[in-house]
């Protein structure tokens, strides 16, 4: 059962997408429809082929076959720093910082601007989440959570009309939880586009307006949080029968 | 006939040289080392029969084994002190660390033997077998049959034993291999013996082909390299192909042009493999 | 909520963060200063040099700034981007024979010579490195070796133009001798005239390392060492790392390209067994990770104290230095990866900056 296609605006768009690893069939005939200003999740169990999409989205893989439109441009295949460039930004399942260099380097090496330009964004942005004692320190030395706001600080840095986010809750406390959704909600009332996908259903049954559903890289349901949780091939998928 | 003749040539090199990429991808494949000293290894085989042969007259192929245990032994020891403590780091790490062991190495030979070339001249292996009209360099094809015998023996000890097994077994997946209770270090230390082993002997048969000198681990690195990248990392069969692919193309240049340009052959076929196909040619790709 | 273990307890308190480990940013400025103190001090020191020195020790500073401009120009690519290259070897051969040869066939003067190898290698820096960089670091270390030595093979075998095996004679330079009532500024001149070839590489080395506080303290600076930290990550958040990595590649190749054009005219002969020698790639990679690789001083303290320490007490056995060379690699790898630069800062010798 999926949503009904109201005319929206839809900002990227996945057409029978595929993409074998060796004898692993990682992603099989995918499709998916994100649409603008809202928050869409993927979940499915593990290796069920959400990161893989994430990786053939953001270009740090080529699908064998399909297409994926953003902004109305086939983007399959293109460099990740030319699809970060339009405009999309990422995170990582397990931060990937730059960990030699501070915070503030961290936020300022990614953007082009002039280089007082960015340090001032970027001591604005750490400002606004009370982090600027830690702009000095080396991004190795931060606690994970620390880390994952950092990492969501960067994506604020370039102009980001759509935002994926890899599993932004694994391994994070209450306090932190609270502060990645609020940093969440904040690009939504921007415009931004947010696509997550997690493993705490609660979060995203709460968060998303949309959700697919995958298994074995394949997309098998689609819909609002509630047409998903009562989906029975859902249950199976993350069950079994 | 003349063709006909190079092309032979080149394949019974390329045995030997068989034998000398097949340690380098054994280390390779079990410790994920890219082992730049290997060269030097096969020159200190070499070395070691020539002084054999000229100071106590030992017979250059009875020499082999004595070669062979001894570089084993040495190729331990450098394991223990020092290619052991890199093993999980990043490759580059393990790079720069054989980069040195093969600076060290080359700078001992020529401070002990200068950079002068040696060669063994062993009198039965001088000259050329007749066989159907075409002339088979008696050196080149008995070094072939020896690197055959020793590559076949280590093929079918790999494939075969016990231990060979464990060192498949290591050099597809670390952890699971512990998990069965194999002893990944032993093994490691074993390869690295093997392949030092595999390289000396290597160097023994080169030294009754062409001269030696402390330069040539530099040389034949390069083919090793040229070897194992177009066969594909990893592979046995593919490095096997590699080599006489090599062997082949290195006669083939010389007859055409001099032995200068040959040489230059294992450094193009090497550069062209890696920016146009870095997972090889012939093997499957284990990288 | 969450079923995983965290790695690390994530409350924001002050008490929890180590304060060692906070670089305190306000005398920073003042490294910037040092540096340029320093660095005038030296000049003033090595323009002065031939003035009063002896010919051996204007010759064992040339070679020291030989040293440091290969030192400081590999530690851009593979010290700050984390690209470990073999190809010095290769540009200094190659730059050597493109000085050499220009001046040979008499087509230009030596500074346009020296500065076409430059350029020369900047162009071949380019080809090259645009399809080899995509290769994971020890896959592009292995091309790079090869490049150096197809380099040699080129050279030697083309002999038509490079004259093979035999080498290149070039014309030494004629000293001027003092005349009678000879003035000072007279004085200077003929001492400029007379150690060209030493000025010529104190310019090139001074660039060197100005490039190298260049690098050190920029954004530039900051994208290379991006793309060593996490070069995935680095490409997704925007950064164009093969734009990066290639002109990093082809400007770090000009340095030991007109070093080598200059070594040539200096000695006044060359042959592909020297200038395309190893050791040139092995100076290069032991004097900076002796020093430090991927900071600013590192390449320039193990190329002064190397190459110093190599040339005085190991001249009398040329082969022995590269068996220290070799150790030292070893050493470093091991037990010291930082390099002296770390050690120092270890022990508060050295501020802990990233800007050291």
């Amino acid at each position: 059962m999926s949503q009904s296609a109201v005319a929206t605006d839809i900002i990227l768009e996945v057409r029978n997408v595929s993409k074998r690893f060796g004898g692993i069939q990682a992603v099989n005939d995918a499709s998916l429809g994100i649409e603008r200003g809202k928050v869409t999740g993927v979940i499915g169990p593990n290796g069920s082929g959400k990161s893989t999409m994430f990786n053939l989205i953001t270009g740090l893989e080529t699908p064998d076959s399909g297409q994926i439109i953003y902004k109305g441009e086939n983007i399959a295949g293109k460099a990740p720093h030319v699809i970060n460039r339009m405009g999309m930004g990422r995170t990582f399942q397990l931060t990937r910082l730059f960990g030699t260099m501070t915070v503030l380097e961290n936020l300022t090496v990614i953007t082009t601007d002039s280089f007082q330009g960015a340090e001032e964004l970027a001591e604005k942005l750490l400002a606004n989440l009370g982090l600027t004692r830690l702009k000095n320190e080396y991004a190795a030395n931060l606690s994970y959570g620390q880390q994952k706001l950092v990492e969501f600080l960067r994506l604020s840095m370039i102009e980001s009309d759509l935002i994926l986010l890899d599993e932004p809750f694994a391994g994070v406390n209450p306090v932190m939880e609270k502060k990645l959704l609020e940093q969440i909600d904040m690009w939504v009332k921007e415009g931004k586009t947010v696509l997550l996908t997690d493993h705490e259903m609660a979060i995203m049954m709460e968060l998303c307006e949309s959700i697919y559903v995958f298994d074995y890289g394949s997309v098998i349901a689609h819909g609002t949080p509630q047409e998903v949780r009562e989906n029975p091939r859902v249950m199976e998928a993350y069950f079994g029968s | 006939m003349d063709i006909v003749q190079v092309v032979i040539s080149g394949i019974l090199l390329g045995g030997v040289y068989a034998l000398f990429a097949a340690g380098l991808n054994l280390i390779f494949g079990v410790m994920k080392i890219i082992n730049l000293g290997h060269g030097e290894l096969m020159m200190l085989g070499a070395y070691m029969t020539f002084f054999l042969f000229t100071s106590w007259n030992i017979n250059p192929l009875l020499s082999i084994p004595i070669t062979a245990v001894a570089m084993a032994a040495l190729g331990w020891l450098l394991q223990f002190a020092l290619v052991e403590r890199v093993v999980n780091q990043p490759m580059i790490n393990s790079l720069l660390l054989t980069f040195g062991m093969s600076t060290l190495m080359m700078g001992v030979a020529l401070n002990l033997w200068t950079s002068n070339f040696r060669s063994v001249v062993y009198s039965p292996l001088t000259g050329s077998w007749n066989v159907f009209g075409i002339a088979f360099s008696k050196s080149r094809l008995v070094a072939f049959i020896i690197a055959m015998i020793v590559t076949g023996a280590m093929w079918t000890f790999l494939k075969q034993s016990t231990f060979g097994k464990s060192i498949r077994a290591t050099s597809q997946h670390p952890q699971v291999a512990q998990l069965c209770g194999i002893d990944v270090r032993q093994v490691r230390f074993m390869t690295f013996a093997l392949g030092s082993a595999m390289a000396a002997v290597a160097g023994a048969l080169i030294s009754i082909i062409f001269t030696i000198s402390p330069q040539m681990g530099h040389m034949f690195i390069g083919k090793g390299f040229a070897i194992i990248v177009l066969g594909g990392l990893g592979s046995f069969i593919g490095a096997f192909l590699g080599a006489i692919v090599l062997g082949v193309s290195e006669t083939l240049t010389a007859y055409f042009t001099d032995t200068q340009i040959a040489q230059g052959v294992a450094y193009l076929i090497l550069l062209l493999v890696l920016v146009i196909r870095p997972s090889g040619f012939f093997g499957k790709a284990e990288d | 909520m969450s079923t995983s273990t965290s790695p690390a307890p994530d409350q924001m308190h002050q008490d929890e963060l180590d304060a060692t480990a906070y670089r305190l940013p306000g005398w920073e400025k003042y490294l910037g200063w040092a540096y340029l103190a320093a660095f005038i001090v030296a000049a003033i020191v090595l323009l002065w040099l031939p003035m009063n020195a002896k010919a051996y020790t204007v010759t064992l500073t040339l070679t020291v700034l030989l040293v440091l401009t290969l030192s400081t120009s590999w530690n851009w690519l593979s010290g700050f981007a984390g690209y470990t290259s073999f190809a010095t070897a290769g540009f200094f051969g190659i730059g050597s024979y493109i000085g050499a040869l220009l001046l040979y066939y008499e087509k230009v003067t030596w500074i346009p010579a020296v500065f076409l190898a430059g350029a020369g290698c900047f162009v071949i820096a380019l080809l090259v490195g645009i399809p080899t960089l995509r290769l994971r670091g020890p896959y592009f270390a292995i091309a790079m070796l090869a490049f150096s030595e197809l380099s040699r093979v080129i050279v030697l075998s083309w002999d038509s133009l490079t004259l093979g095996g035999n080498g290149v004679y070039l014309p030494i330079l004629r000293l001027q001798r003092p005349g009678e009532n000879e003035t000072f500024w007279e004085e200077i001149q003929r001492t400029f005239h007379n150690n060209q070839n030493y000025y010529a590489m104190l310019a090139l080395a001074a660039v060197a390392c100005i490039w190298s506080y260049v690098v050190g303290t920029s954004r530039w600076g900051l994208k290379l060492l991006s793309i060593r930290d996490d070069e995935v990550a680095a490409e997704s958040m925007g950064i164009r790392t093969t734009y990066v990595k290639a002109t990093t590649f082809a400007g770090s190749a000009i340095f030991p390209g007109m070093a080598g054009a200059i070594y040539a005219r200096h000695v006044g002969y060359i042959d592909p067994v020297t200038v395309f020698a190893i050791i040139w790639t092995i100076r290069a990679i032991t004097t900076t990770i002796f020093g430090g690789r991927g900071t600013i001083l590192g390449p320039i303290v193990g190329a002064v104290v190397l190459t110093l320490v190599s040339e005085k007490v190991w001249e009398q056995d040329p082969n022995l230095y590269q068996v220290i060379y070799g150790a030292i690699i070893i050493l470093v790898v091991l037990f010291m990866p930082g390099g002296l630069t770390s050690l120092l800062q270890r022990y508060n010798i050295l501020p802990r900056s990233r800007r050291i």
